[in-house]
C-alpha cells in the first residue's frame, strides 16, 4: 500500500480574494505529481497550508488515513511533509553534516556532538545519492545547486514522506538539473510522495507522471503526464470570463513613430533583450514569474547595472547612471513592490505624489505648500483616492489607495513624461479601480506617450496592450500583436525554454 | 479661539508643559536657586552647547542614522582651534575657520567609512570618537590647553548683548536653531531629508539621491560639533579632548523626546528645540539642588533609554495600527497570498 | 597529506597565528625587553581582564547580539562585590553574587532589546551610563580598596611566568569553544546569528537564546571585574569602561566573529585577543605615551571592522557563485 496525502475540501480566503476554494486531490507515494498553473492560481498558497506556514479556513489534510493540522511549520516537518522554497533555509556557516541533520544532531554519552558519528551518517546519505560533497565543508560556501541538494538531503534524513519542490530548478544550470533528476527518480523508487511545483514545460513532461492543474484558486482537472500534450496543458490552463471589464474601454488609435528602442540588452539578469516602443502605443510585457521582465525595466531606468546592448531614446543613445537621469529624460517607473520601492510609508500622501517634481514645486528658495497642494489634489481627484486629506500617512490606506498615489505621482502634470513603465499595477486593487487604471493607460496612450505595461495576469496584458512581449528565463520568447493574441499562445511563450 | 485650542492639542504643549513642571519642581526643590540670574544664565550655556550637536542629531537622526563621534570631534575642533591659535599664533579667527574645516573633514571621513567602507554607522563612528579623542590628547595633552587674550574667542566667549544679559554665543545659537529648523521644514533640502530617511530605496527609485545626502549630512554634523567645541573652549577658556564628553548622546536624547522619529517619520526642529531646552533645564536644576554630576550621568542614561522606548513603543504601535487596518478593508490584497 | 595542508593554509586562525608571531618577532627586534619575562607576565596579565570580557562578547556575538556595556557593567558589579568582601562575606559566596549581579543586568539588556524594543547597540551603550553613574555614586568617586585578603589569591597565583588569571581565559575558550561547537544548544547559538528567519522556521527561539547569552556575557563582565580586584587589590569606579569593552570587541572582530553573527570562533577570537594586546603591549614598550593608547583603540577597532568587511566579501562572494536571468528577484505569486 504506497503512502498518500488526499487534500480534501481546502479552502482559504485572504480579505477580499479566496485564495483557494475547494481543492480536492490526492498525491501517492512511488509518483512525481505536478502541481501547474499560472500566476495566481494559487500554487505557493497551497505549498504554504501543505507545509503549516498557513493554516486553511476549512478542508482536510488527510495523510494515510490520518487527519492532519498544522500550527506551526514545524509540526509538518514532523508529520513528514518538507517543502523545498527557492529561499534558502540552510546556515552558512554551520558545516554540510550539521545543516542535513539540523533537527537531530547526533550526541554521545556526554551529550557532546559526535562528529564522527555525524560525517559517518551524512557520507551516507551523500553516497547514497551520488553526491560529491564534503560533509565538513560549510554550507555557505558551496554552489546554489549544491546548497539546494542538501536541502533535499535534509528532507530526506527526515525520514519525509512527502517531498514538495518549489521552481527547483530556476537557479540551476542543465547538468544541476541533471543530478536533481537523478535525485528525484531516487526518492521516486524509495516510494516517497513528490509534488513538484514548476513553470517549466519540458520539465514537467520529463520528470513527472501525473498532473494538477489549478486556474484562480480551483482545480480545473488532472492528467496523466503520459496522455496530454503541451497545448491541453496551455488551454486549460487559460480560458476565463473577463466580463465588461474591457468592453468599455476607450483606446488610442494613433500609434507613432519609435520613442524607445532596445537592441541586445544583457545584465546579470537578462539577456540579449531587443524591442521597440512607440508613441501612443501600450506595450504589454507578459511572462511569468521570474522572467526577467522587471529586471529588464529596472536596466533601463538607471537602477541596474548593464553589461551589454543599447538603448535609444527618440533615436539618441542614452544610457542612465541613475533613476534621476531616467526622470529627467522622461522615463518614468511605477516599480511592482510598492511598500519597499514604491511609497515612504511614514508621510503623507502629498509627500509621496510631490518627490520626483520637488524642485518644480519651489518659490524662491522654499516650498510652495499651495503648489504642492494642487499637485496633491489633482491626483486625489483623478485616481479617486479615498482619503480625507492630503495629509494622511500612507501607511494607513489600504493597498489599492496605496497604488493609487504611486500612479499620481507619475502621471503628475509636473512630469515631461515620454514614456511611462508600470509594473504590475494592479495588483492588490479591486476590480473597480482596475478598470480606472486601465483607462488612465488608455488615456496616457491617447496623449502620446509611450507605455509599457508588465503584468503577470493574462488577460489583463491581453485586454490593454497593442502589442505583446513575452519573456521567459531572461529572454524574450516572442512577440504577439494584439488581434492574433490568445491567451494559450502567450502562456505557451511564457513556458517555452 | 481656534488658534488656542490648537496650540493645546499639539504635541508641543506636552513638551512646554514638562518644562514648566520641571521649572517648578527645581525651583521649589532648590528654594529659588534655580531662577537666579546666574542660575539662567547656566541654562542658556547648556543649551548652547546642546543646540548646535542637537541639531546636527535630529538631522542624522531623521534620516536614520547616528553620530557618536559628535561630543569627541567637537572637543577635538575644539582643542585644534586652541593649539593653533596659542601654541602656534595664528589669529584666533582663521584658527577658529581651520578648525570648523577640520571638523567638517572628519565628518567627511565618517561619511566615507560609511558609504565607501559601508562600516555600519554605529561602530565608524564610534571608532572616529576614540581616533578623535585620542587625537585630541597628542594636541592637548591631558590637562588641556589654556586661552588668553586672544581677540576673536574671546568675542564669542565673553561678550553679551542688552548690558549683560544675553551672550553672543547665544545669539548663535538660536541663529543656527532657526535657519536649520526653517531648512528642515520649509526647503526641498529638509524634504529629501524626510523622504530619504523614511525609505531610502524608494527615494532613490525617485529621483533622490541618498548617498550624497548622507556626505552632507555627517559633514553637517562634524560641522555643527566643531562649533560647540569652538564656543565651549572660548567660555570656558581651555581646550581639553573630553570637553564635550557624551553630548552626542544628550543631543539624541533632546531629539527623541522632541518627538524625532528615527528614520524620516516625523519630528521637527522645534520639538527638538524643546527637547533640548527640557535636557538644559534638567540637568542644571539636578546639579543646583545638589546631585554631582554623577547623579547627572545616571540621569542622562535613564532618559536616553526612556526616550528610545517611547519611540520603539510608538513605532510598533503605529505599524500594528496599520495591519489592523488593512486586513479590515475590504479591498484584494494579494500580497497576503505571497 | 596534501588535503592536510589545504585545509591549513585556507584556515583563517593559521594566518592569524602567524601574525601574532609575526607581531612579536617586529617588537622583539626593535625591543629585546619585550621577551623579558616581566613584560611576558605584564602581556598575560593585560590578556587575562580582556580575554573574560572577550568570551562573553565574542559568544554573544555569534548569537547575533551584542552589548557595549559589558565593562561599565563589570566594574559596577565588582565594587558591589568588593563591598560584599570587605563586609566580610567569604569570598566565594562574593564571588557568585557578584556574578549573579552581571547576569541581573544581563537580563535587564534582553528586556530593553525584547520587550521595549530598543535598537541593542544604543540602549547598550545608553544603559553604560547608568552603570558607570553609579558605581561612581556608590564609592564616592574613591576606589573600593579589598581589605580581605582571602580573595587575594584567586587571581594573583603564579605559575613561573604564567599568572593563574591567563589559565581561567585559556580554560574558558576551551570551555566556551566546545559548548559552541559541540553542543547543539551552542550550533543553535550560531543558528540565530546566522540566519535568524531560518532558525525562526526551524523552531529554535532565538529571544531565548538572544537572552540566555546576554546574561552570560554580563555575568563574565563581572567575573573580569572580581579577577582584576582581586589582582590590584582595589576596583576604581573608572575600571572597565568603554575602552575595556572595545578591546573586548575588537580582539573578537580581529579573531574572525562576524560582526553580524553566525560566523567565527573561540580559537579565532583567542588569538585574535592574542594579537591585539601583543601589539598594544609592543607599543607601549617602544614608549609611546598613553595618548596614542586612545587613539591606538579606535584605529584598531577600525581596523578590526575593515578586516571583518573583507572577511564579508569574500563570503559573499562564495555565495554568489552562479547566477542564472530569473533567480532571486520575483518571488511574487506562483
Amino acid at each position: 500500500m504506497p503512502d498518500y496525502v488526499h487534500l480534501k475540501g481546502i479552502n482559504k480566503a485572504f480579505p477580499g480574494v479566496q485564495a483557494l476554494s475547494n481543492i480536492d486531490f490526492r498525491m501517492e507515494g512511488g509518483y512525481v505529481t505536478a502541481l501547474i498553473g499560472e500566476n495566481g492560481a494559487g500554487k505557493s498558497t497551497l505549498l504554504k497550508v501543505l507545509s503549516g506556514e498557513i493554516r486553511p479556513d476549512s478542508g482536510t489534510i488527510d495523510f494515510n488515513g490520518k487527519l492532519l493540522s498544522f500550527s506551526h511549520p514545524q509540526d509538518a516537518i514532523k508529520a513528514g511533509i518538507s517543502v523545498i522554497y527557492q529561499e534558502r533555509q540552510l546556515f552558512p556557516m554551520l558545516s554540510v553534516m550539521e545543516n542535513i541533520f539540523i533537527d537531530d544532531i547526533p550526541v554521545n554519552r556526554f551529550n557532546l556532538i559526535s562528529r564522527s558519528e555525524l560525517k559517518k551518517r551524512a557520507t551516507k546519505i551523500l553516497e547514497k545519492f551520488g553526491l560529491d560533497i564534503d560533509p565538513t565543508e560549510p554550507v555557505g560556501r558551496l554552489s546554489v545547486a549544491h546548497q539546494q541538494m542538501i536541502e533535499i538531503m535534509k528532507a530526506y534524513r527526515r525520514n519525509s514522506k512527502v517531498i514538495a519542490f518549489d521552481e527547483p530548478t530556476a537557479p540551476l544550470m542543465d547538468d544541476e538539473i541533471d543530478t536533481l533528476f537523478r535525485i528525484i527518480e531516487e526518492l521516486k523508487a524509495e516510494g516517497k510522495i513528490v509534488l513538484y511545483v514548476s513553470h517549466r514545460m519540458a520539465e514537467i513532461f520529463r520528470i513527472t507522471d501525473r498532473l494538477v492543474i489549478m486556474k484562480d484558486g480551483k482545480i480545473v482537472t488532472t492528467r496523466e503526464t503520459a496522455s496530454t500534450t503541451e497545448s491541453e496543458l496551455v488551454s486549460l490552463m487559460v480560458g476565463r470570463d473577463v466580463g465588461d471589464t474591457y468592453k468599455n474601454l476607450s483606446r488610442n488609435d494613433k500609434i507613432g513613430e519609435v520613442v524607445l528602442e532596445v537592441n541586445g540588452l544583457t545584465t546579470e539578469y537578462v539577456r540579449d533583450v531587443s524591442f521597440k516602443l512607440h508613441k501612443g502605443e501600450v506595450l504589454g510585457f507578459a511572462g511569468l514569474v521570474g522572467a526577467g521582465r522587471t529586471e529588464v525595466m529596472r536596466a533601463i531606468f538607471g537602477d541596474d547595472k548593464i553589461i551589454s546592448g543599447e538603448i535609444k531614446l527618440e533615436g539618441k543613445p542614452v544610457h542612465f547612471q541613475s533613476p534621476r537621469e531616467a526622470i529627467d529624460a522622461g522615463i518614468m517607473l511605477c516599480p511592482e513592490d510598492r511598500k519597499e520601492l514604491g511609497l515612504v510609508l511614514p508621510r503623507s500622501i502629498s509627500d509621496n505624489i510631490s518627490i520626483p517634481v520637488l524642485k518644480k514645486l519651489k518659490k524662491g528658495l522654499f516650498m510652495d505648500r499651495s503648489a504642492e497642494v494642487k499637485l496633491a489634489e489633482t491626483g486625489v481627484a483623478k485616481y479617486n483616492i479615498k482619503t480625507p486629506t492630503i495629509d494622511k500617512r500612507t501607511i494607513e490606506l489600504s493597498g489599492g489607495n496605496q497604488q493609487k498615489v504611486i500612479l499620481a505621482r507619475w502621471t503628475s502634470d509636473k512630469l515631461h513624461t515620454k514614456i511611462l513603465i508600470l509594473d504590475e499595477p494592479t495588483k492588490g486593487i479591486d476590480v473597480g479601480t482596475k478598470a480606472e487604471v486601465y483607462q488612465m493607460v488608455c488615456d496616457l496612450a491617447k496623449e502620446g506617450k509611450g507605455v509599457i505595461f508588465i503584468s503577470s495576469e493574462l488577460t489583463e496584458v491581453l485586454n490593454l496592450a497593442d502589442r505583446i512581449i513575452v519573456m521567459h528565463d531572461g529572454r524574450i520568447t516572442g512577440e504577439v500583436m494584439r488581434e492574433e493574441a490568445t491567451e494559450e499562445k502567450v502562456l505557451a511563450l511564457a513556458m517555452k525554454e | 479661539m481656534k488658534k488656542k485650542s490648537a496650540f493645546f492639542s499639539s504635541k508641543y504643549f506636552s513638551l512646554v508643559l514638562i518644562i514648566v513642571i520641571l521649572m517648578a519642581i527645581f525651583t521649589i526643590w532648590s528654594k529659588g536657586q534655580m531662577i537666579t540670574p546666574l542660575n539662567i544664565r547656566n541654562i542658556l550655556n547648556n543649551l548652547v552647547l546642546l543646540s548646535f550637536i542637537g541639531c546636527g542629531a535630529c538631522y542624522l537622526m531623521l534620516y536614520g542614522e547616528m553620530d557618536i563621534s559628535a561630543g569627541a570631534l567637537g572637543s577635538f575642533a575644539g582643542c585644534v582651534c586652541a593649539y593653533l591659535a596659542m601654541n602656534n599664533g595664528v589669529p584666533s579667527g582663521i584658527a577658529t575657520i581651520i578648525a570648523l574645516i577640520v571638523g567638517s573633514l572628519c565628518g567627511l571621513v565618517n561619511a566615507l567609512f560609511i558609504n565607501v567602507l559601508k562600516f555600519p554607522p554605529f561602530i565608524a563612528t564610534m571608532g572616529m570618537s576614540y581616533v578623535l579623542q585620542g587625537a585630541g590628547y597628542l594636541i592637548a595633552t591631558g590637562t588641556g590647553i589654556n586661552i588668553r587674550k586672544l581677540a576673536f574667542l574671546n568675542f564669542i566667549g565673553d561678550t553679551k548683548f542688552f548690558d549683560g544679559l544675553v551672550p553672543v554665543s547665544v545669539i548663535i545659537s538660536i541663529l543656527f536653531l532657526v535657519i536649520y529648523g526653517i531648512i528642515l521644514s520649509k526647503t526641498e533640502f529638509g524634504r529629501t531629508i524626510y523622504l530619504c530617511g523614511g525609505n531610502r530605496r524608494a527615494a532613490r527609485l525617485c529621483g533622490l539621491n541618498p548617498k550624497k545626502l548622507s556626505y552632507i549630512l555627517y559633514i553637517n554634523s562634524g560641522f555643527l560639533a566643531s562649533v560647540s567645541g569652538i564656543i565651549y573652549v572660548s567660555r570656558v577658556k581651555t581646550a581639553l579632548p573630553t570637553a564635550l564628553g557624551s553630548y552626542q548622546f544628550t543631543g539624541i536624547t533632546a531629539a527623541v523626546l522632541g518627538g524625532v522619529a528615527f528614520g524620516g517619520g516625523s519630528g521637527n526642529m522645534v520639538g527638538c528645540a524643546l527637547g533640548m531646552l527640557i535636557l538644559a533645564i534638567f540637568n542644571t536644576g539636578v546639579s543646583t539642588v545638589g546631585f554631582n554630576a554623577n547623579y547627572t550621568k545616571v540621569f542622562n542614561g535613564v532618559l536616553l533609554i526612556i526616550g528610545l522606548a517611547l519611540d520603539a513603543i510608538t513605532a510598533r504601535r503605529n505599524a500594528r495600527k496599520v495591519v489592523a487596518q488593512s486586513l479590515a478593508t475590504a479591498e484584494k490584497d494579494r500580497e497576503l497570498v505571497v | 597529506m596534501n588535503r592536510l595542508i589545504r585545509k591549513v593554509t585556507t584556515n583563517r586562525n593559521f594566518y592569524l597565528f602567524l601574525f601574532v608571531v609575526l607581531i612579536v618577532v617586529i617588537f622583539y627586534s626593535i625591543e629585546p625587553l619585550y621577551l623579558s619575562s616581566d613584560n611576558i607576565r605584564n602581556i598575560l596579565y593585560s590578556v587575562s581582564i580582556t580575554g573574560v570580557l572577550m568570551v562573553g562578547m565574542a559568544t554573544l556575538l555569534l548569537s547575533g547580539n551584542m552589548d557595549l556595556s559589558a565593562g561599565a557593567v563589570g566594574c559596577f558589579a565588582t565594587i558591589l562585590g568588593c563591598m560584599m568582601l570587605n563586609a566580610g562575606v567569604p569570598w566565594v559566596i562574593a564571588l557568585i553574587l557578584t556574578i549573579g549581579i552581571g547576569v541581573l543586568c544581563g537580563l535587564w539588556n534582553a528586556f530593553m532589546t525584547y520587550k521595549l524594543g530598543i535598537m541593542p547597540f544604543i540602549g547598550t551603550l545608553g544603559i553604560s551610563y547608568v552603570w558607570s553613574g553609579i558605581g561612581a555614586i556608590i564609592t564616592k568617586q574613591a576606589s573600593v580598596t579589598l581589605t580581605n585578603e582571602s580573595f587575594f589569591m584567586f587571581g594573583t597565583i603564579k605559575f613561573g611566568i604564567v599568572p593563574i588569571a591567563f589559565l581561567y581565559v585559556v580554560l574558558l575558550c576551551i570551555i566556551y569553544g566546545v559548548i559552541m561547537n559541540y553542543t547543539r544548544f551552542g550550533r543553535r547559538v550560531y543558528m540565530c546569528g546566522g540566519n535568524r528567519v531560518a532558525a525562526r522556521l526551524a523552531g529554535i527561539k532565538c529571544e531565548k537564546i538572544g537572552t540566555i547569552m546576554m546574561c552570560n556575557c554580563s555575568g563574565l563582565a563581572a567575573l573580569a571585574g572580581m579577577l582584576m580586584a582581586s589582582r590590584m587589590h582595589l576596583i576604581h569606579y573608572q575600571n572597565l569602561q568603554d575602552s575595556s569593552t572595545m578591546g573586548a570587541l575588537t580582539a573578537a572582530l580581529l579573531g574572525g566573529v562576524a560582526f553580524e553573527g553566525g560566523n567565527g570562533g573561540m580559537l579565532g577570537a583567542f588569538l585574535g585577543l592574542m594579537l591585539l594586546n601583543c601589539f598594544k603591549n609592543g607599543i607601549d614598550i617602544i614608549g609611546a605615551n598613553e595618548y596614542v593608547q586612545v587613539l591606538l583603540n579606535g584605529v584598531l577597532l577600525m581596523a578590526a571592522m575593515a578586516v571583518d568587511f573583507f572577511n564579508n566579501l569574500s563570503r559573499q562572494k562564495k555565495l554568489k557563485e552562479k547566477k542564472s536571468p530569473d533567480s532571486v528577484s520575483n518571488r511574487a505569486t506562483c
